[in-house]
């Protein structure tokens, strides 16, 4: 029958004698030898398979991991750094962040510090205008102590440094001032006491202009006392070109003085 | 393949009672695929069953192609080592003993252009074991046809030798020997064809011309 199956598979060419003649013949088995290679040689293969991917790909997807990371590092470290001397012109949050951007934001001569250094005092030296106008310190521990009284104003000029937002002129009429003088003198007293505590926290010392340079320039209690000296601030502000807290200022000024007749 | 059964019970090793039994149930192309398969998956077990399955067909194919026992060792070895490195790139698509035999005959004819100094002479020398079950008479006649058989064989051109043999030891069809061959199935029908009938007459010869 298989014969028969052979004669059909063939087209009928193949002959079962001759088919059964060869299969008689051929006997020959492979040597053992030989049985043995091939079975070593795929043994070592397929056991050498497995371990090759591992050692392929497990270091390989670590190298990819790690270029990745440091592509990813030295992008981020060739992005441009705020510069700390050159104010970023503010969103206009609050008043304050005007007069910050026109006060010096530090001295120079300062130690040299990092900008990132200087981020937590003048986080904690963030001031806030009151209703009356005037200025306080909010999260200042070292400064609650010495905290002026209301009647004193918190004003902390400095050199003017190469600002973006005021012009030279502006600045030499701050200084002139007596606005000025009298923000010196007490941001002066301020940083005596807390430059022990601010050089302990921060780990090194700070310069007392570069203190001062924190507080803004409002129109303080004793100009406010009398209409015209108020007016001078005012004038004074908006020379400066704090336009926003000039008028505020002068809305002030009339609530306080409705009698008074502005020139 | 009741037949097949029955060779194997009458003392033929398997892979010679598959090689002559045809039917598509017993068709192991399925069973090979899923052995290399596993292989692939790293199964040495699943290997030494197809090996074994497989190992003396393929050796017997060589000794009688090449005519040299080294060089037809040489050659299964090699056939051999490039199933294993190719197994990750296995796919079953075609039966194994095709996939097996087309990289043996690819071995040959690499190896018969490396080597141009190809000898004609034989030393392979057929075995004329007669099976314990044939009397004498018989035993002396059928070695005697054995014996011209294998003579017969040697002197077939080889591209006849070749498909002869495939078509013997494989089990393979007329198709699945061309595609191994590469060639078109009419020109191996024709192959086989003319292999077939030298073998018969080399057989056929009188007892007095050997």
């Amino acid at each position: 029958m298989t014969e028969e199956r052979s004669h059909l598979d063939t087209d009928g060419v193949s002959d079962p004698l001759v088919s059964r003649t060869y299969r008689e013949s051929a006997a020959e088995r492979v040597p053992d030898a030989l049985n043995q290679a091939v079975l070593r040689q795929a043994k070592q293969n397929a056991s050498s398979r497995y371990s090759r991917s591992v050692i392929w790909m497990r270091p390989m997807a670590w190298a990819a991991t790690i270029g990745l990371c440091l592509a990813i590092v030295i992008e981020l470290a060739n992005l441009p750094q705020p510069d700390p001397a050159m104010p970023v012109a503010p969103a206009v949050e609050t008043r304050l962040d005007l007069i910050d951007a026109v006060a010096p934001k530090r001295s120079e001569t300062a130690a040299p510090q990092s900008f990132e250094a200087e981020q937590p005092l003048e986080q904690r030296a963030r001031k806030t205008i009151d209703a009356e106008g005037r200025v306080k310190l909010l999260n200042a521990p070292a400064l609650g102590k010495t905290e002026a009284p209301e009647s004193r104003p918190e004003i902390a000029p400095g050199p003017a440094p190469s600002s973006g937002l005021a012009s030279d002129a502006d600045l030499l009429q701050l200084q002139d001032s007596p606005l000025l003088e009298e923000a010196e003198e007490l941001a002066r007293s301020r940083e005596n006491k807390d430059k022990e505590s601010d050089a302990r926290v921060l780990g090194y010392s700070m310069s007392p202009t570069a203190a001062a340079a924190k507080t803004p320039v409002p129109c303080g209690p004793a100009r406010r006392a009398a209409p015209e000296s108020w007016l001078e601030c005012i004038v004074e502000l908006e020379d400066a070109g704090l336009d926003e807290l000039a008028s505020e200022q002068r809305e002030l000024l009339q609530e306080a003085f409705p009698d008074f007749e502005f020139p | 393949m009741i037949d097949a059964i029955s060779l194997s019970l009458g003392g033929l090793p398997l892979s010679r009672a598959r090689a002559v039994a045809y039917a598509p149930a017993m068709d192991p192309a399925p069973e090979d695929s899923a052995l290399m398969l596993r292989y692939k998956d790293g199964d040495v077990a699943a290997f030494e069953t197809l090996y074994r399955r497989h190992n003396d067909a393929l050796y017997r194919y060589l000794l009688r192609l090449c005519r040299h026992r080294d060089t037809a060792e040489d050659i299964f070895q090699e056939v051999w080592g490039k199933i294993i490195k190719s197994r990750a790139r296995y796919r079953p698509t075609a039966k194994f003993t095709t996939f097996l035999y087309r990289v043996a005959h690819n071995c040959f004819i690499d190896h018969i252009r490396r080597n141009q100094r190809h000898q004609n002479t034989a030393d392979v020398e057929p075995d004329t074991q007669a099976s314990p079950s044939d009397e004498p008479d018989i035993e002396t006649e059928r070695g005697l046809a054995r014996r011209r058989l294998d003579l017969a064989l040697q002197d077939l051109p080889e591209e006849q030798r070749d498909v002869f043999l495939l078509h013997e030891e494989s089990g393979l069809s007329l198709d699945q020997i061309a595609h191994v061959t590469g060639v078109n199935r009419e020109t191996i029908k024709s192959r086989l064809r003319y292999a077939v009938k030298k073998l018969r007459a080399a057989i056929s010869e009188p007892t007095e011309t050997s």
